[in-house]
């Protein structure tokens, strides 16, 4: 069974962002680009149920990016990904829907059954990746998975989807899926140095989107969003500490600004 | 657009998008259209047609009664299809987002997702503002290259303003016509959560502990002072690491993002990562007894006192209120 698992290049979530002064550009400071941390719990997933499937199982990691995306690839071969792809990118950027045509494309053509992502790219928090390349697929897809459990031969029960007011939707599946993980899901394991060197001479390919069948001007006249520019936030004006004779005093200076002042109460 | 209920029952915050869907100029009844999706949905209907929401569609069928997203994606693009639609809106909610990526990709269309606002140009809905990398960038987006649909989901609590609508209802009544989708999947059950509470992310006032609070127990300082005013009790990432707290409550870069009109932060000393989940609240009040407290930075109005003392003054305050 093939395994694929989807990662993506995002900045360190500690970077110092900057925009540029037109607005077109963001930039992260010196610090080095990471793995997407979801994409970590993706891999974890699709390591250990290979692991729990032993024979004939194969995870192969999938990123679409510039070649220097494929250090950050190597983090995951080092935690059990078998082999790595990466669709080199166009120099134009595409919305998720043509990024969701090329993964599928590729998908078919490993011949892979289960797909593993991450829920959302802490860059763009989109979430857009697992529905958009189940319904491409015509696979059922799940996102937001913080549970699961392999049924021992074609599927999983108990996929536990987490949506809003605490509730968990509760799926059962065969495959072939597309899931994503959530932070909950596990516990990305250590690469300890042996393994991230073995990594390096794991099989690695670049692909282009043309081997997938697809050409710069198709996915380019079909990218239907864009983002036109970045700015900051607006900075709050600075507020202010409520001084006060005693506990009681303060709490009731407070009470009567959110009513009188900011009328939220 | 898509108004969400799950057991026959509304989901209230989808109706925000109503609002959404006056901006993008649909003044006319004729020009706007909303879809229903689940079994029973007669009162939930019945709740359209009270509001008045131009065309109606419900598509009622034992298959919908839990999400299932190639079969609600069938049902949008099959209403889309029948309307003549160009645009399709939702909430950015779970389902809402889940449903609008789907949709996009099945119909080939253009997907703005989490949009805070929304921007005309000449009477067409063109794009609009979302927040990036958890909200410490804002990027200006928009459609291109005339796609199919114009699809969007709205970030909650984000309206300036709320107009009031009124349309005459029509009712179309689409048979549920299953997609060729022959895979085994299926939402078994939803399991209710804990917390019968309003979601964080769609309440409007929201208390939330730190690390000082100390163990889980000491939460219910905070459940107490926030029954009495209908909020919602959320966390920091500190207190849900330490077990004070589920994750579900978790408000922050890697839990929830909030919107509310009040955030009240009990012992919460203002990371980044924390702020970064909470920043757009209209009002933030801190409490917390260090006075050099990141979050002293960003709130409203400060307390620097000791929340054991301060949050029960406060609540038999709002109690007297």
């Amino acid at each position: 069974m093939k395994i694929v698992v989807l990662i993506k290049e995002t900045p360190d979530t500690e970077a110092k962002i900057s925009i540029s002064g037109d607005g077109s550009e963001l930039g992260f400071g010196t610090q080095k680009p990471i793995v997407n941390p979801y994409d970590e719990f993706a891999v974890e997933a699709a390591v250990s149920l290979k692991e729990k499937i032993g024979g004939d199982c194969e995870v192969i990691v999938a990123a679409y990016g510039p070649a220097s995306v494929k250090e950050r690839m190597m983090r995951a071969l080092a935690m059990g990904g078998d082999r790595g792809v990466l669709i080199e990118a166009l120099p134009s950027p595409i919305d998720s829907v043509c990024l969701a045509q090329l993964f599928a494309a590729l998908v078919r053509k490993e011949g892979a059954e289960l797909v593993w992502c991450g829920k959302q790219g802490i860059d763009n928090d989109n979430m857009h990746m697992v529905p958009m390349l189940g319904e491409v697929l015509g696979w059922g897809h799940v996102n937001v998975v913080g549970a699961l459990e392999w049924d021992g031969t074609d599927g999983f029960n108990s996929i536990s989807r987490e949506v809003d007011g605490g509730q968990v939707e509760k799926y059962q599946a065969k495959l072939p899926l597309v899931l994503g993980a959530n932070k909950s899901l596990n516990k990305p394991r250590y690469a300890p140095l042996p393994k991230v060197l073995q990594a390096k001479k794991k099989p690695f390919e670049m692909v282009s989107v043309a081997d997938l069948g697809f050409s710069e001007q198709g996915l380019t006249s079909e990218n239907f969003t864009e983002i036109l520019n970045y700015f900051m936030p607006e900075e709050k004006p600075a507020g202010k500490i409520i001084d006060g004779d005693s506990l009681e005093a303060k709490i009731n200076s407070l009470v009567q600004l959110l009513h009188d002042e900011a009328k939220v109460i | 657009m898509f108004i969400e209920s799950r057991d026959g029952v509304l989901k209230k915050s989808s109706l925000e998008v109503f609002n959404r869907a006056w901006e993008t100029s649909a003044s006319k009844p004729e020009d706007i259209a909303v879809a229903l999706i689940g079994e029973n949905l007669d009162s939930v209907a019945t709740e359209m047609k009270n509001i008045g929401c131009g065309t109606l569609y419900c598509f009622s069928d034992q298959q919908l009664k839990n999400y299932h997203a190639p079969y609600y994606a069938e049902c949008m693009a099959q209403a889309a299809e029948d309307f003549s639609a160009e645009v399709i809106l939702a909430m950015a909610s779970p389902m809402g987002r889940d449903l609008t990526a789907r949709l996009a990709a099945k119909t080939k269309s253009g997907l703005l997702t989490d949009l805070i606002s929304l921007k005309m140009e000449d009477h067409l809905f063109v794009g609009g503002v979302k927040p990036m990398l958890a909200g410490k960038v804002m990027a200006e987006v928009r459609y291109k290259n005339k796609p199919k649909y114009r699809i969007a989901s709205f970030r909650l609590n984000t309206l300036q303003s709320k107009t009031e609508l009124a349309a005459e209802t029509v009712e179309k009544l689409l048979a549920f016509s299953k997609p060729s989708f022959d895979k085994s999947f299926e939402c078994r059950e939803v399991v209710a959560g804990e917390n019968k509470t309003v979601d964080l992310t769609e309440a409007d006032i929201i208390i939330s502990g730190g690390r000082s609070l100390g163990s889980a127990d000491a939460f219910k300082i905070l459940s107490e002072c926030a029954s009495v005013v209908g909020a919602t009790v959320g966390a920091s990432r500190a207190a849900v690491d330490a077990g004070y707290a589920p994750h579900d409550m978790q408000v922050g870069q890697t839990g929830k993002t909030v919107n509310p009109s009040l955030y009240i932060a009990c012992g919460i000393s203002g990371a980044i990562q924390h702020m970064a989940g909470m920043r757009t609240s209209k009002c933030i009040v801190a409490i917390n007894t260090d006075p050099e407290a990141p979050i002293f930075k960003i709130a409203d109005y400060g307390i620097v006192e000791d929340l054991f003392e301060a949050v029960p003054f406060l609540q038999k305050k709002l109690e007297n209120l």
